[in-house]
């Protein structure tokens, strides 16, 4: 089946083998030619190939082609049918570098931690990092849905920040799998999957344009799975927790960066936007609010910190306590950077602001 | 018997912070952990003085920058700060077990915002120690081979 469009020239074929090249290409290519770049310390990086019209990427690309942004593009290339064709839609000024961070920071869930390691632990605290990691392998692979359901519909002149989205992918796909791993790997099992989470998933899925699932994954729920890796790392029952929560808190510490700086790229071109954003995060912060909420979520943070059920229950949840502090008062601080400041407007319950530095 | 006795190295001080980021390059050019780009501060909080030092993790390498007065006029970008016996407590653990264990990893040290505490210009600036979490481990780690810390 062919495309009406394209012309067959089997005559082609014959010449070939005789050596009657067309040559077009060599002699006549209408790029930009000529310039070698020098490559950084660390190799030859997308900063240092960013040069003249090549570094160049338009706020609205005439095309929706996979044609490489630059190259001598034929008049005739289909249409691809991108339907995010503006760069302030996906762009952030740290883009570059977070997608050369994140090709030299990635690890092994199978190689890089030591499963040997893994010390027999007391079954409630068994229990509790099972359920925790149940909890992260669950809600890790939506960021890596998330991006792949908007990858295909970016224009590709905007190829860095597919190139950034196609690095989480595999960031969060590794994180579902080590999670997965650590709650099979030591005598306990997989625990429960609770319907609120998967309510904050589905909005996430659900989301009608980048932007909203983008504020929504990034900035809000990403923000909080650091939180829950900086406190899983302080948590940690033995040195193996640590090592995974330790390098996955870099990975999502990656998401986050863009994610607060695409935000501010976007509001500082389109400040119309802001009301938009603002409601995006309204609901996904009353989502939030019932996670705080949640024993599968609070309890075994307060079993780890406690150090099993009985002191847990005699001392109480002041480890979930510190978390939701840090996950709130972070949180806001991402949006004052993001120039999208929600301190007068953060949708949680009264009660679990109390303690937050507002 | 013959009792192996450690030489001492003075914590904090310069001869500390160059000679950790002397151990620490000796393993972190392996590149196994990837690059890390970072100008970050450690401020230490003594009986009698505060002390600030400046370290540059820079890509494959960590290099020392010196000794400062302030933060405020420097381009580190984010910076920890904490009493003198926790770090030299954090120091012990480490030169004990060979790595930092339990509640003495630098993320479990701030995590709360104490005894520890990340400060940046801004929440982005502190998200980027976190970044580079393990490198930042790995380079509090290498004092495991250095002299007896003392302060």
């Amino acid at each position: 089946m062919t495309d009406s469009k394209v012309k067959l020239d089997l005559d082609y074929v014959e010449r070939a083998k005789k050596g009657e090249f067309d040559l077009g290409w060599l002699k006549d290519t209408k790029s930009e030619w000529g310039t070698k770049p020098t490559p950084s310390k660390i190799g030859l990086t997308l900063r240092d190939i960013s040069y003249g019209t090549y570094g160049d990427v338009p706020d609205y690309p005439k095309l929706r082609t996979m044609a490489p942004r630059g190259a001598d593009i034929d008049p005739d290339v289909p249409d691809m049918g991108y339907t995010v064709n503006s760069k302030m839609e996906v762009w952030s000024d740290n883009l570059l570098d977070l997608y050369e961070e994140a090709v030299s920071r990635q690890w092994s869930a199978t190689r890089d931690i030591p499963w040997n390691e893994l010390p027999e632990l007391p079954k409630d605290i068994e229990h509790s990092i099972c359920q925790l990691a149940t909890l992260l392998s669950e809600v890790e692979m939506v960021a890596s849905d998330f991006p792949a359901k908007w990858l295909w519909r970016i224009n590709h002149d905007f190829v860095e920040a597919k190139m950034f989205l196609c690095t989480q992918i595999m960031d969060e796909a590794r994180h579902t799998e080590v999670f997965r791993k650590r709650a099979l790997a030591n005598g306990g099992g997989l625990g429960k999957a609770k319907a609120v989470v998967e309510q904050f998933l589905k909005l996430i899925l659900d989301a009608q344009s980048y932007d909203e699932g983008s504020a929504l994954m990034h900035l809000l729920g990403e923000g909080v799975v650091l939180s829950i890796f900086r406190a899983g790392e302080f948590l940690a029952p033995s040195d193996v927790e640590k090592k995974i929560f330790r390098l996955c808190m870099q990975d999502e510490a990656r998401h986050v960066a863009y994610g607060t700086m695409h935000l501010k790229y976007r509001l500082e071109r389109d400040p119309s936007m802001a009301e938009d954003f603002h409601k995006y995060l309204d609901r996904g912060e009353e989502l939030m609010t019932v996670l705080f909420t949640t024993p599968e979520v609070v309890e075994p943070m307060a079993i780890l910190a406690a150090g099993g059920v009985k002191k847990a229950e005699e001392i109480g949840a002041f480890a979930a306590d510190i978390l939701r502090q840090r996950i709130v008062e972070e949180y806001l601080a991402r949006c004052d950077k993001a120039g999208l400041p929600r301190r007068d407007r953060i949708n949680l319950a009264k009660a679990l602001l109390s303690d937050v530095a507002l | 018997m013959i009792s192996e006795t450690r030489t001492q190295i003075k914590f904090p001080s310069e001869e500390f912070f160059k000679a950790l980021v002397k151990a620490a390059n000796e393993t972190l050019s392996e590149k196994s952990l990837g690059f890390a780009v970072l100008k970050m501060g450690f401020e230490i909080v003594g009986a009698n003085a505060i002390k600030r030092y400046v370290i540059n993790f820079d890509n494959y390498e960590v290099s020392f920058e010196g000794e400062v007065e302030s933060f405020d006029d420097s381009d580190v970008e984010a910076f920890v700060t904490g009493q003198l016996p926790t770090y030299l407590e954090m120091f012990k653990n480490i030169q004990a077990n060979s790595k930092a264990t339990g509640s003495n990893t630098f993320n479990a040290l701030t995590m709360a915002g104490f005894p520890l505490k990340i400060q940046g210009k801004d929440q982005v600036a502190v998200d980027k120690v976190f970044r580079f979490a393990e490198t930042i481990q790995h380079f509090l780690d290498s004092a495991s081979s250095l002299g007896e810390i003392t302060s």
